[in-house]
């Protein structure tokens, strides 16, 4: 198409450039067909760390706690602050710190305050979510006096822990995903992968 | 045959000129001798000029004819969120950013969109200030600096990425970016936003051609290099120059006759300074850098250990003011300190103090040095680790990051300012996580509190820069000003910034208030001027949000303002009619 066809054709359809996710694929595609075998298993390695939760992860402390010590679900109290996390392999003992997403907010909540379809998602009323708000994405690392009820440091957002995330009220108008839990051998396990969106839409 | 084939060519020759004339033609290649003397009739960058003047040496519009001005055209950039990016001209090619990574191509005469890049942001991204400042040009590229960490080249004719690098890292580092790109001598500077998060601020060059990183200078100096020694090194708080702020979040300016860019600094981080003991250069500072190298060639801090959020991230206006009866090369900005400052500019980026009043109410500052300017303080106004402080102005300061003006026509400087408020905070310590804010206080208690029977918030001073004297002075008694300054030849000033969604003209010389207009949303984007075929065009992106909206907030509990400007960005051009010019 010749520059004065592309620019005539913008009167009612401008020119729109859209750019995410196919260059990106296409840088991936090029790095997978020369990466040579040791750069490989480094990706291998990096990728990993930045993979989302995988089901049999166990979870370990950001904050709250020794950092990347195993959480012990004995050690979460009631109307304690909620502990930030990271979910870590537990056979290579890789965390997957490397990214944003895979922040997480763990709690123990009051058994009275979890829902009934919340309950099976919980490791005896202990909780994961994302902590990446669903707002701007701030980390969230508060709860309020309510003990069940996560808030957003930045702009107030506050949402239902014992509702599987639900907007008590905004800015946000996305609940927070949780990630649901089982209680393991003196640790919490990732029982199924996240059940809503992940962070403010986009 | 020969009839066809003269027929033929001449179709060919009608059809270009046809379409000329029809839309926004050629693209003008934007060169470093461009840039470094800007054509009246083109807003090349941010700040109009190297100089960071905000001045447009149009004067078709004037204090006489401007109650004339209309609407000649608008858009809408189908984004909510701060607006806060002047729109960009050169020829009839008008280039507006917004935020949450697009940029918009206008033609600006017409208003026709001739393109739109979008970039969608990663999943899980976040920021405090989802906001974005302008863009930057050069050659036949435009360059804009997305949130999440990435300088993106985009084709000027048709929004096509060239190129992209990677800024900074803001997964792992909390670092995003909000401001323009400054270019020089065929470098793309930009540095990141994320003094609240533990970032260490920085600028970066980047090769134009290519996006290849060139260099990069520190806000806060490492291990080895000068200032160094202003922080601490022994005890508690020996790591703080890891993570001490000091951001470099608005595009610099640049002294092309003496080859020197002059960048401010931002704030501490975290807020409270007893922890990083020490001077903490280059905080709340303005440096010169060397282009070719990025090396500091000189510095000035306007205060030492910053314990206020009082970025010094405007880097000063390059004026010449008189000094013992002769023209002196100098500095002059409006500081969020709430003084406004005379430096000395040398040739070999030496920058030293000259003189600074109050230009706003400071209970902090007890004395200035009179050879120096360094202050001396208030100790009970300075924000502690468990110690509760107040102190004004509050945190956004005399002034925040929006532009003043100066007219070398009319001798003044514009300062859009914010007087009476002052703030409460109590220090903690906080770790510094991953996308979590980690300032040194507590988020929700920015305890912001306007003076009891204020008289005004905002407004705009007008300053005779070789006098020193305030010269004129409009307040707003229900608003905050949160609006860049435009100045012109015209002898017109144009200003929004307030909650009253209005854009206004004022007499340059006398403050008198000539026209206002209200657009869709407030106006916080800095307003920039340009001429097409003999008609002088301002233009200004109308869209609340951000820091002004959350103090609307504040304002509605505390004064009962209305609790909301409404948000929603839009393009707005205008210019006297046909029979009024």
């Amino acid at each position: 198409m010749s520059e004065k066809e592309k620019t005539a054709g913008n009167e009612d359809q401008p020119e729109e450039n859209v750019d995410c996710c196919r260059r990106n694929l296409m840088i991936g595609a090029l790095t997978m067909a020369v990466a040579p075998l040791g750069a490989s298993r480094v990706e291998a390695e990096t990728d990993a760390s930045s993979m989302l939760p995988q089901v049999g992860d166990t979870l370990v402390y950001l904050t709250g706690g020794p950092r990347n010590e195993i959480i012990d679900p004995a050690d979460l109290k009631v109307g304690e602050e909620p502990k930030l996390a990271y979910p870590m392999d537990p056979k290579t003992k890789t965390v997957r710190s490397r990214s944003r997403l895979n922040l997480l907010l763990v709690a123990r909540l009051p058994a009275d305050d979890v829902e009934k379809d919340t309950q099976s998602l919980t490791a005896d009323e202990v909780v994961a979510y994302s902590a990446v708000c669903t707002h701007n994405g701030c980390v969230i690392s508060a709860m309020n006096e309510t003990e069940h009820e996560f808030v957003c440091n930045c702009h107030g957002s506050t949402f239902d822990a014992g509702d599987r995330g639900a907007i008590v009220h905004g800015p946000a108008t996305r609940r927070l995903a949780i990630l649901p839990l089982k209680e393991g051998d003196g640790d919490l396990t990732v029982a199924a992968d996240f059940i809503g969106r992940l962070g403010p839409p986009r | 045959m020969r009839k066809l084939t003269y027929a033929a060519l001449l179709a060919i020759a009608m059809v270009p000129s046809a379409y000329a004339a029809d839309g926004p033609g050629e693209y003008k290649t934007v060169t470093d001798e461009r840039l470094a003397n800007p054509e009246p009739e083109n807003w090349l960058m941010t700040k109009g000029s190297y100089k960071g003047w905000s001045y447009s040496p149009l004067d078709q519009i004037t204090a006489k004819n401007v109650s004339k001005l209309e609407p000649v055209w608008s858009g809408a950039t189908g984004m909510a969120y701060g607006h806060e990016a002047p729109a960009i001209v050169n020829g009839r090619y008008m280039f507006v950013s917004t935020p949450k990574n697009q940029v918009l191509a206008f033609d600006a005469k017409t208003g026709r969109l001739l393109w739109r890049y979008k970039r969608e942001l990663p999943d899980g991204f976040g920021a405090l200030h989802m906001t974005n400042r302008g863009v930057a040009l050069w050659g036949d590229n435009v360059y804009v600096a997305g949130i999440d960490c990435k300088l993106d080249a985009l084709d000027a004719k048709t929004g096509k990425l060239v190129w992209e690098s990677e800024v900074c890292d803001w997964q792992n580092d909390s670092a995003y970016i909000t401001s323009a790109p400054l270019v020089v001598k065929g470098q793309v500077i930009v540095g990141p936003s994320g003094g609240e998060f533990g970032v260490r601020g920085f600028i970066k060059a980047f090769d134009a051609k290519t996006g290849k990183e060139l260099w990069t200078t520190y806000g806060v100096p490492g291990p080895g290099e000068a200032g160094y020694e202003t922080w601490p090194h022994e005890g508690e708080w020996k790591d703080a120059w890891k993570d001490g702020g000091g951001t470099m979040w608005m595009p610099g300016n640049y002294d092309s006759d003496n080859d020197i860019i002059y960048w401010g600094v931002g704030n501490g981080s975290p807020w409270p300074g007893d922890q990083r003991p020490g001077d903490n250069l280059y905080l709340a500072s303005v440096m010169a850098i060397n282009p070719d190298d990025g090396d500091v060639e000189g510095h000035y801090q306007y205060h030492w250990n910053d314990s206020w959020d009082w970025a010094g991230m405007n880097a000063p206006a390059l004026v010449d003011f008189d000094k013992d009866g002769k023209k002196v090369p100098g500095l002059i900005t409006a500081q969020r300190n709430g003084y406004l400052y005379w430096l000395n500019r040398e040739p070999d980026g030496k920058i030293t103090y000259d003189h600074a009043v109050p230009y706003v109410k400071n209970t902090v500052f007890k004395t200035l040095d009179p050879k120096t300017g360094r202050p001396t303080y208030n100790e009970e106004a300075k924000v502690g680790t468990g110690k509760t402080a107040t102190y004004c102005p509050s945190l956004w300061g005399g002034k925040d990051w929006f532009y003043q003006a100066y007219n070398p026509k009319t001798k003044m400087l514009y300062i859009p300012f914010n007087d009476n408020h002052c703030m409460t905070l109590t220090g903690l310590v906080q770790p510094i996580i991953p996308g979590q804010w980690s300032a040194g206080v507590d988020i929700n208690k920015l305890d912001l509190k306007a003076d009891k029977d204020f008289p005004y918030i905002g407004g705009i001073q007008a300053w005779n820069i070789n006098d020193r004297k305030q010269v004129w002075k409009d307040t707003y008694k229900k608003s905050w000003n949160f609006g860049s300054i435009l100045t012109t030849a015209g002898d017109v000033i144009f200003a929004g910034g307030t909650n009253d969604r209005k854009f206004r003209a004022y007499d340059a010389k006398s403050g008198d208030l000539l026209w206002e207009f209200p657009t869709p949303s407030g106006i916080i984007s800095p307003p920039s001027s340009f001429e097409i075929d003999g008609k002088q065009y301002i233009a200004v992106v109308s869209g609340y949000g951000v820091d002004a909206q959350w103090i609307q907030s504040k304002m509605a509990v505390q004064d009962g303002w209305e609790p909301e400007v409404p948000e929603g960005g839009s393009v707005w051009v205008f210019a006297l009619p046909d029979d009024k010019k």
